[in-house]
């Protein structure tokens, strides 16, 4: 079954002389537990897709279906809510929140969804991603491969339809890189999670299961 | 080597500065606030400096330099054209006034030029000064008075004069008038130099005293510094020498106004202290907001400094980048503090004016308010700049690019509930303790202010005040015993008033005499306490000893003079005694002290009274037997004590006398009182100071209104219950007008404090931000975290003012010392009522910022900073 669906997605920034389509007709379908990466160059469009796939932007046209859900049919509040329930990002730049420790910045959609945490399910993900004795550290205390793996953590915890990174690994160096994207592979295979990936780095893109190939907008292999 | 390097400095400091608008524009507002707060107290230190030495000009009655005396035309046309004179103007002495009209007072008659006019403040109101070669005249409204004519213009009239001892009576026609001064030591008649020569012809006056007809040369010097030395040097340079008794001796007279008693002479310690710590709670308010720009301001451009040291900047040049951003700020907000402070000022001026003793004269425009605030304001800068140049100028290149806020020294913080949204607005403000600390104390500081100001005003005691001020209903006396200006000149006449004591609804009266300050008795003292009284009013060592050998007695004391107050009977009740019989007062022989150190009761004290002076004039040599027959314009006497006689009395009550009973001022010797009967034995120099009496409750609104009515007429002026509620509650408005403009300064101080961190915090946290809401963070809940934000910092605001309130409470009793009629009386109210204006403010400042933020969409906020 397929948990992510795009048909004919289209953006076009600025007009006239200068108007770029970001987004040229996009349309991919994504399986529930897939691990799917897409590559492409800088300016590619890449980007917005994954916005658009996580709801962060909406398109000039086109629709994307997550779990069955038309998400541009919501409005911007309950698409919101929808994201937090739904959907975990990765952020190249990591994004914890620098005045809560490690623990809290894993909790926070849950709870900013005002539920309780699963706490065996957490204590679960910590202990996957190795973070048992960070708990405690404010996010500066860090290392980028461990704030990484906080925020992979802060990703799964809210048990969402599917995980959107976005360059997970472009501000680690190659062996921290690895062993992050290792812990992304087995996190999402351990908790059956889907993913989908940004990546310009076509060795961390071989880890997928499945490589899209995105340029000028359009997808050029993969589909 | 020395690169020259300056240039680019600037230039990447000004460009990087007007990256950020929103920076400037608040820094600008914060320098200039801050401007103000420095401007506005020099303005109003700076108008009551001036007030003084208006006050002084107004005795000396011109506020020019100097003036040559009793010069030949030959000298006058020589002098005034020295090249050190900046003005001169002329006066000539044609005689004074005399006849019926003048038998109390008198006045001159004489010519001035324009100048002379101007600067001796006889600048006509209405009209002009008499025109050449007419019998015009221009004169002071006492004048008017005493000759009893209308104020109109062309209006003639009689006037007869003493010139050079010849009594003429001529007729003049009236071109001007101008408001007579209560304090201007001279009442002018003025008149065309024409008229003045044609009056010496006519009479054919032989000019036989030292002043009729010399010609005065006033003069304006290129500066007040040092006027008598410059003065000497124009006379040597034309031959002359300063003085009196030869061929080539001019006479100079110096204005004393600008050496006498002046606003940094009268400041007491006190004051000084009040001053200080004034400027230093400036000083510290701009730190608060001034500093934490600048630190923000650094923070958020770390990335840019440790970009700039990659490629060569050296420390000194990144410090100088954020001190050239400190200097164009300052070059603008400065300036723009500069004028909204001295308007401010101005407006507050007339306020304290009112409170002062002093000539109430306009804001002052001094050059030096601007200079002082200026260079404090800029002081405050560069405090406030100082650690976050610094911190700029240390930044290491690799750190600088992880550099983020949250360094501050936490590396972990327990807990693993979660949080909530306050929880995040909470962690996030206790993470950047510093930050949060500024704005905290600069926001406490004028909710402190404000509550401190309601709390002294609510605490002025109008009871205490009355019961303290008021010794009797009516008070009535001249205008100068109410100025602390009492002399022989304006004591009230019995003759004339002491009908007030038999008025209709008139219970008790008494009448009070002093002696005026030429007459004073004088008591022997010891050496100890003359030295003591010496040292204590600033004299220094080798005066004292001076002093003390030239005037001790054999026996070892010294005589000195001492205030002495005679009262009637029915008043000694009014007088608080502290040991000793009172009532003793009222046979002979005995005296009653006011409570001081140097003497006690049961003590025997001779005192030396006057009964015949003389004065010679130290330059002629002339002997004047009676003061009212020197000539006037002989200032230079001594005066002997030609007859005394002694009496001893014994001290039978140390009092203290209520300060609306005694003289109003104080000399270095303690106040005696004696019996009016024993005061009139003693001394016919003494003279009533006022009447006092009481009336029944029904016919006080009446005497008000009498003495209202009766005091317009004449020089007297009267205190009276309503009088004094009306001087308490001006001076408590006074109070409250100062401290509300204080406290609206530096609340907007504390205001901008917290917009501008909740704005730059908020902006610079964009990113993560937009990542809460990416990861589903709902615009209201990123609101509410938002608000708490806010929330949090006014709820530390109020803490912080509340325990920086308590902790004045202990202080309660200093302030009941110096304001007497205080009664301490602490309330949160003020603090209670300013929560809701702070709290308004602390939830829609950061919905105004929320509704700014989120107009740039999540995913342009993502890519921001990347």
């Amino acid at each position: 079954m397929a948990i992510l669906e795009t048909y004919n997605l289209k953006k076009i920034y600025g007009s006239g002389e200068n108007e770029v389509h970001a987004l040229d007709g996009v349309s991919l379908e994504v399986e529930q537990g897939e691990f799917v990466s897409i590559v492409g160059t800088s300016g590619s469009g890449k980007s917005t897709l994954l916005h658009m796939l996580g709801g962060l932007d909406r398109p000039d046209d086109g629709d994307v279906f997550v779990d069955g859900k038309d998400i541009f049919s919501l409005g911007d509040e309950e698409l919101t809510i929808f994201r937090r329930r739904k959907i975990g990002f990765v952020f190249q730049n990591y994004n914890l929140v620098p005045s809560l420790n490690v623990y809290e910045n894993i909790v926070l959609p849950i709870q900013l969804d005002g539920r309780e945490p699963d706490k065996k399910y957490i204590d679960s993900i910590i202990e996957t991603l190795g973070l048992t004795e960070k708990l405690d550290n404010l996010p500066n205390n860090l290392s980028g491969g461990q704030q990484q793996r906080v925020a992979i953590a802060r990703a799964l915890a809210a048990k969402p339809a599917i995980i959107l990174a976005d360059e997970p690994t472009g501000n680690l160096d190659s062996k921290t890189s690895q062993d992050v994207m290792g812990l992304l592979k087995i996190t999402g295979e351990r908790f059956s999670q889907t993913i989908v990936m940004i990546t310009h780095n076509e060795e961390i893109a071989q880890m997928a299961d499945r490589i899209i190939r995105i340029e000028d907008g359009k997808i050029v292999s993969g589909k | 080597m020395k690169i020259n390097n300056r240039k680019c400095v600037s230039r990447v400091s000004i460009k990087n500065l007007f990256t950020s608008k929103t920076r400037c524009i608040v820094s600008v507002i914060a320098i200039a606030l801050t401007t103000i707060l420095f401007t506005s107290l020099f303005t109003i230190l700076m108008t009551i400096a001036k007030g003084f030495e208006e006050s002084n000009f107004r005795q000396v009655g011109t506020y020019s330099h100097a003036e040559f005396k009793r010069l030949t035309k030959e000298q006058y046309d020589e002098l005034r054209v020295d090249e050190d004179i900046l003005e001169y103007g002329l006066r000539r002495v044609a005689g004074i006034t005399a006849g019926e009209h003048f038998v109390k007072d008198y006045a001159e008659v004489s010519y001035m030029d324009k100048n002379t006019a101007k600067w001796g403040y006889c600048t006509p109101d209405t009209g002009t000064l008499p025109k050449e070669n007419t019998n015009e005249a221009t004169v002071d409204t006492k004048v008017l008075s005493c000759l009893g004519i209308e104020p109109e213009i062309g209006k003639s009239f009689k006037l007869t004069m003493d010139i050079d001892g010849i009594i003429v009576t001529e007729d003049f026609v009236l071109s001007g008038w101008w408001e007579y001064d209560e304090a201007a030591p001279a009442s002018h008649v003025l008149i065309p130099e024409s008229r003045l020569e044609e009056l010496f012809t006519k009479y054919n006056v032989q000019f036989n005293d030292e002043f009729t007809g010399k010609y005065g040369l006033n003069v304006m010097l290129k500066s007040d510094h040092n006027i008598e030395e410059q003065m000497v040097e124009i006379l040597e340079r034309h031959g002359f020498v300063d003085g009196e008794n030869s061929e080539s001796a001019i006479s100079v007279g110096v204005n004393w106004g600008y050496m006498g008693e002046n606003l940094a002479e009268s400041l007491d310690f006190g004051s000084i202290a009040i001053i200080a710590v004034i400027l230093l709670f400036i000083i510290f308010t701009g730190y608060l907001i001034i500093y934490n720009i600048f630190r923000i301001s650094v923070a958020n451009d770390i990335r840019h400094y440790g970009m700039l040291k990659t490629i060569g900047t050296t420390q000194t040049q990144i410090k100088s980048m954020v001190q050239t951003q400190a200097l164009i700020l300052s070059a603008i907000g400065i300036p723009i503090g500069l004028i909204v402070g001295w308007l401010t000022g101005s407006v507050l001026c007339p306020v304290v004016m009112s409170e002062l003793n002093v000539y109430n004269s306009s804001a002052s425009v001094s050059p030096w308010i601007f200079v002082f605030s200026a260079v404090f304001a800029w002081i405050t800068v560069m405090i406030s700049c100082f650690r976050p140049a610094k911190t700029a100028g240390k930044v290491s290149p690799v750190e600088a690019l992880r550099y983020t806020e949250q360094a501050s020294g936490f590396s972990s913080r327990s807990g693993k509930k979660g949080v909530s949204l306050f929880g995040m607005a909470a962690a996030r403000l206790t993470g950047s303790k510093g930050k949060t600390a500024l704005v905290v104390a600069s926001l406490a500081l004028s909710i402190v202010t404000f509550t401190l100001t309601f709390i002294l005003a609510n605490s002025f005691n109008m009871e205490k005040y009355l019961s303290d001020r008021i010794q009797a209903d009516f008070i009535v006396a001249d205008s100068q015993y109410f100025a602390y200006r009492w002399h022989k000149k304006n004591a009230i006449s019995l003759e004339e008033n002491e009908f007030l004591r038999y008025m209709d609804g008139v219970t008790d009266s008494f009448v009070t005499y002093g002696m005026p300050s030429d007459y004073y008795p004088e008591t022997y003292f010891s050496e100890e306490a003359v030295r003591e009284i010496l040292a204590e009013y600033g004299n220094e060592e080798e005066f004292i000893d001076g002093y003390i050998s030239c005037n001790l007695e054999p026996d070892g004391t010294i005589a000195q003079s001492v205030q002495l107050l005679g009262l009637e009977d029915t008043a000694f009740s009014k007088l608080k005694v502290y040991e000793g019989d009172i009532a003793k007062l009222a046979e002979s022989g005995y005296i009653a002290v006011e409570k001081n150190d140097y003497f006690k009761l049961g003590d025997k004290l001779p005192f030396i009274y006057t009964d015949k002076y003389e004065y010679i004039n130290t330059q002629t040599g002339t002997v004047y037997t009676e003061f009212e027959s020197i000539p006037l314009n002989e200032y230079e006497f001594i005066e002997i004590n030609e007859e005394t006689h002694e009496v001893v009395y014994e001290v039978a009550a140390v009092v203290e006398v209520p300060y609306t009973l005694g003289y109003r001022f104080s000399v270095d010797t303690p106040l005696f009182i004696t019996s009016n009967d024993d005061l009139f034995a003693q001394s016919e120099y003494c003279k009533p100071l006022y009447i006092a009496f009481d009336t029944t409750d029904e016919a006080e609104a009446e005497m008000e209104k009498f003495l209202a009515d009766y005091t317009e007429t004449n020089t007297l002026r009267y205190t009276s219950r309503a009088t004094e509620e009306a001087s308490f509650e001006s001076f408590k408005r006074m109070f409250v007008i100062l401290g509300a403009a204080l406290s609206i300064i530096v609340g907007l101080i504390g205001v901008l404090n917290f917009i501008n961190t909740m704005i730059t915090s908020i902006n610079s946290r964009q990113r993560e931000i937009a990542a809460l809401q990416a990861m589903g963070m709902t615009g209201r809940q990123l609101c509410t975290m938002l608000v708490w934000e806010g929330i949090i910092y006014i709820g530390g605001s109020a803490i912080a003012a509340l325990v920086l309130n308590l902790i004045t409470i202990p202080f309660g009793n200093l302030i009941e010392e110096i304001f007497w009629f205080c009664d301490y009386s602490f309330t949160i109210i003020p603090l209670v009522a300013a929560i809701p204006v702070f709290a308004v403010m602390g939830i829609f400042i950061p919905a105004i910022v929320y509704k700014i933020l989120t107009k740039k969409s999540i995913v342009e906020r993502l890519r921001e900073n990347e």
